[in-house]
């Protein structure tokens, strides 16, 4: 046991670690990666064996969980928000079934998308599937919550969601270790038909998963992480959660604070404690980051006069982006210091790396296409979305993992064309090849452009399991042998990639175009 | 006691790096540390930036409120100018003058520089030229963090062993430099000439 300068995600990977996990499985994606790197860095993980490579997509992450759950040992299970959505099948039916070994799912959310699509809050989802939620306010409460978490899964057979946002999992502060706890042996679960979600059975889990939200709702009450602090001056009462609770007691510092705080860590919220701070305050400021959804609650337990709550909903904070002490202190009525504004302020967007093999393959692309008013170009997420932006701008799309292949495919349905998807190789291997399968079902007149630069670089060089296989992938899912073309982005095959890419669109039905070279930071490419 | 200091630069230009040696000193001279990184982005040339907050009693928050910024370390100049709305009234900026490559070509330098000289203290320093001087051309981090040591309550020698420490597996060459490129940086701030090692 020492004490370890750790970033939030990192202390939850130790969290699990000194929880006596077996397995970690996830899938990379900023906010979370650093919670399987430190696993896979972890000089324990190999005597241990403790399962850390990475998996396809988040779904098939979280089912090797709830399979190692099964076998009664603890699993940690890793991602993204919405990796989450992309897990959403299990996820909901793993809280029907319940845990055997202690599952916990960390998911970190992006408030201000700083590397995100959307700002969607895991806390909704997690209350959608009826399972428990912590969310820690530091560092040290993301490593000791981790470790409660494993605990309250084993004690209510639940999985349970540890909520993160970025600025806690890339928050760095020195944390404190507990003992560690062995792993489990193996065994399996007492009654089998806890994991038989066929009607007969599903009907009775079901019903067990409802009669447990009692027992969450009792833990919340009773739980170390649903706190008050009280404060003297209750004209304003005050309930924050996770990242809002630091700088909450940075807005008010000093014991006792200004106004009571009554911190949130473990959900459902706990009614009583709130119904107990609202009878003594004449408003209630509620602090969260993300979605309004403590706030939503809240008024739901109150009376509708009074107290007033305000939050995110009536406008006192603002409504999207990350929750900031800058916006508490003014919702609190703090005086602000008058602010240095410079003349100017350029600018910076990233680019994509000098050198990097997208920006031939995407100048290739370009191209092609210029020739084609009406068609489209159907992009996907990964380094190469940076194409959208000057100085390539190209017209294309970003919407969701592995949907390039499948909106180019609605889009030839609807008698548009030329169509073209534009996908990376680890984004093909998450979602691209049942969208590939679906075009190829149906012989749809589409040209699926796959970026193999033989790694995910996006969030920082993680291994891509079709690397080296891809064409054959292709041909396994029943493309055209004669119509996957692999070609090599490079300024001087430029002119020649051009046309292979045009013969490709002349093709009726589904071509496939490999551009293959390394990352320049290949080098770089691990595990 | 209590300092917050923001790091900003490019990436690339090594803000994290800078960020957990200011960390590490902090530590070593038993000071309370919280910092927080902007992480994620594997391309280059993207604003990065970290705020580190170090104390002698209890840190809450690792974010650095706007107006309670004691010193911003600029690697890079615009990237100084992005949190100056940040800046304490007292607050101080030591900024690297030479622009990394994206803007440069673009950059009107003469306002960035005015700019920059509206903190109430302002330090200008061309951090990449000494360190290409000291021999270490990719340590501008280096050098510049061996300016914000004039500034920052830690001792040398804990900014030395956080250096060795951070540097030690790239062997003793490396090493050395990046002292070298330490001291410079805390040389030409105004910081007493460093020991003989
Ligand atoms: C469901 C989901 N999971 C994870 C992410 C995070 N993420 C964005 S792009 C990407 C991988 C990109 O890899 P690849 O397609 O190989 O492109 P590259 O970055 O290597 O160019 C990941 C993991 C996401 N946006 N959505
Ligand atoms: S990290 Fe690799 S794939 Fe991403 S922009 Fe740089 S060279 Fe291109």
């Amino acid at each position: 046991m020492s004490n370890l300068l750790l970033l939030g995600n990192e202390a939850v990977a130790q969290g699990a670690l000194d929880a006596g996990i077996s397995g970690a499985y996830a899938y990379p994606g900023t906010p979370s990666t650093e919670i399987m790197e430190h696993v896979q860095r972890s000089p324990e993980s190999v005597p241990r064996s403790i399962h850390s490579r990475w998996s396809a997509n988040e779904k098939t992450a979280l089912e090797a969980a709830l399979g190692m759950s099964y076998a009664g040992k603890r699993a940690l299970a890793c991602m993204k928000h919405v990796g989450l959505n992309v897990a959403a099948d299990i996820f909901m039916n793993a809280a029907v079934t319940g845990t055997n070994g202690g599952l916990v799912v960390a998911v970190a959310d992006d408030p201000s998308m700083h590397s995100s699509q959307n700002e969607q809050d895991s806390r909704i989802f997690s209350a959608f599937a009826q399972t428990l939620t912590l969310e820690p306010c530091d560092v040290q409460e993301a490593y000791d919550m981790t470790i409660a978490a494993f605990a309250l899964s084993e004690a209510l057979e639940i999985p349970v969601v540890l909520r993160l946002t970025t600025l806690l999992s890339h928050s760095r502060s020195v944390i404190v270790r507990q003992p560690e706890r062995e792993a489990n042996q193996a065994s399996l679960p007492e009654d089998a038909t806890h994991f038989m979600l066929i009607p007969l059975y599903a009907r009775k889990n079901w019903k067990r998963l409802i009669e447990k939200q009692e027992t969450f709702r009792e833990q919340s009450e009773m739980s170390a992480f649903n706190t008050l602090l009280d404060g003297p001056d209750h004209s304003v009462g005050i309930i924050a959660t996770g990242v809002a609770y630091s700088y909450a007691r940075d807005c008010l510092p000093g014991t006792p604070p200004a106004h009571p705080i009554l911190k949130i860590g473990q959900y459902p919220i706990p009614e009583k404690a709130i119904r107990e701070l609202a009878a003594s305050c004449e408003t209630l400021l509620v602090l969260e980051d993300g979605a309004p959804m403590v706030e939503e609650r809240v008024k739901g337990v109150l009376p509708a006069d009074r107290p007033v709550v305000k939050g995110r909903l009536d406008g006192t904070l603002p409504r999207c982006g990350e929750l900031t002490p800058d916006a508490i202190a003014c919702a609190l009525g703090q005086p602000t210091e008058p602010m240095i504004r410079p003349q100017t302020l350029p600018v910076r967007m990233p680019r994509l790396c000098k050198g990097c093999p997208h920006v031939e393959s995407l100048g290739f692309v370009q191209e092609a296409m210029a020739t084609f008013p009406d068609g489209r170009v159907f992009s996907d997420i990964g380094c190469y979305a940076l194409g959208l932006l000057p100085p390539i701008e190209l017209e294309g799309t970003c919407v969701n993992m592995g949907s390039s292949i499948t909106m180019a495919k609605g889009f030839r349905d609807a008698g548009l064309g030329p169509s073209v998807a534009v996908i990376g190789d680890s984004t093909f291997a998450h979602s691209g090849m049942t969208a590939l399968l679906d075009a190829v079902f149906e012989q749809t007149s589409i040209t699926v452009v796959i970026l193999d630069n033989g790694t995910v670089a996006m969030t920082g060089w993680q291994s891509s399991p079709v690397a080296g296989k891809i064409d054959r992938i292709c041909e396994g899912l029943g493309v055209d042998r004669g119509q996957i073309r692999t070609l090599v982005p490079l300024a001087c095959n430029h002119d020649s990639n051009v046309v292979q890419l045009r013969e490709a669109l002349a093709y009726e039905g589904v071509s496939v175009i490999i551009a293959q070279r390394e990352c320049v930071h290949g080098e770089g490419a691990k595990r | 006691m209590k300092k917050d200091v923001i790091v900003a630069g490019v990436g690339g230009q090594g803000v994290l790096s800078a960020c957990r040696l200011i960390a590490d000193a902090g530590l070593r001279q038993g000071l309370a540390v919280k910092t927080v990184e902007t992480r994620g982005m594997a391309q280059r040339g993207g604003p990065v930036c970290a705020h580190v907050r170090l104390s002698d009693s209890v840190v809450h928050s690792a974010v650095i409120p706007v107006g309670k910024v004691d010193l911003i370390l600029a690697i890079e100049p615009v990237e100084g100018l992005r949190y100056l709305h940040a800046l304490r009234h007292k607050g101080h900026l030591l900024a690297n003058v030479e622009p990394f490559d994206v803007l440069g070509e673009s950059l009107d330098r003469d306002q960035v520089m005015d700019d920059l000289r509206l903190a109430p203290h302002c330090t200008l320093l061309s951090a990449s030229s000494i360190a290409r001087e000291a021999g270490s051309p990719r340590s501008t981090n280096v050098v510049m963090l061996g300016a914000a040591a004039t500034q920052l309550p830690m001792d040398i020698c804990h900014f030395e062993e956080a250096l060795r420490a951070r540097f030690k597996a790239k062997g003793d060459a490396v090493t050395a430099s990046a002292l070298a490129a330490f001291h410079a940086g805390f040389g030409v701030c105004g910081g007493d000439e460093p020991p003989i090692p």
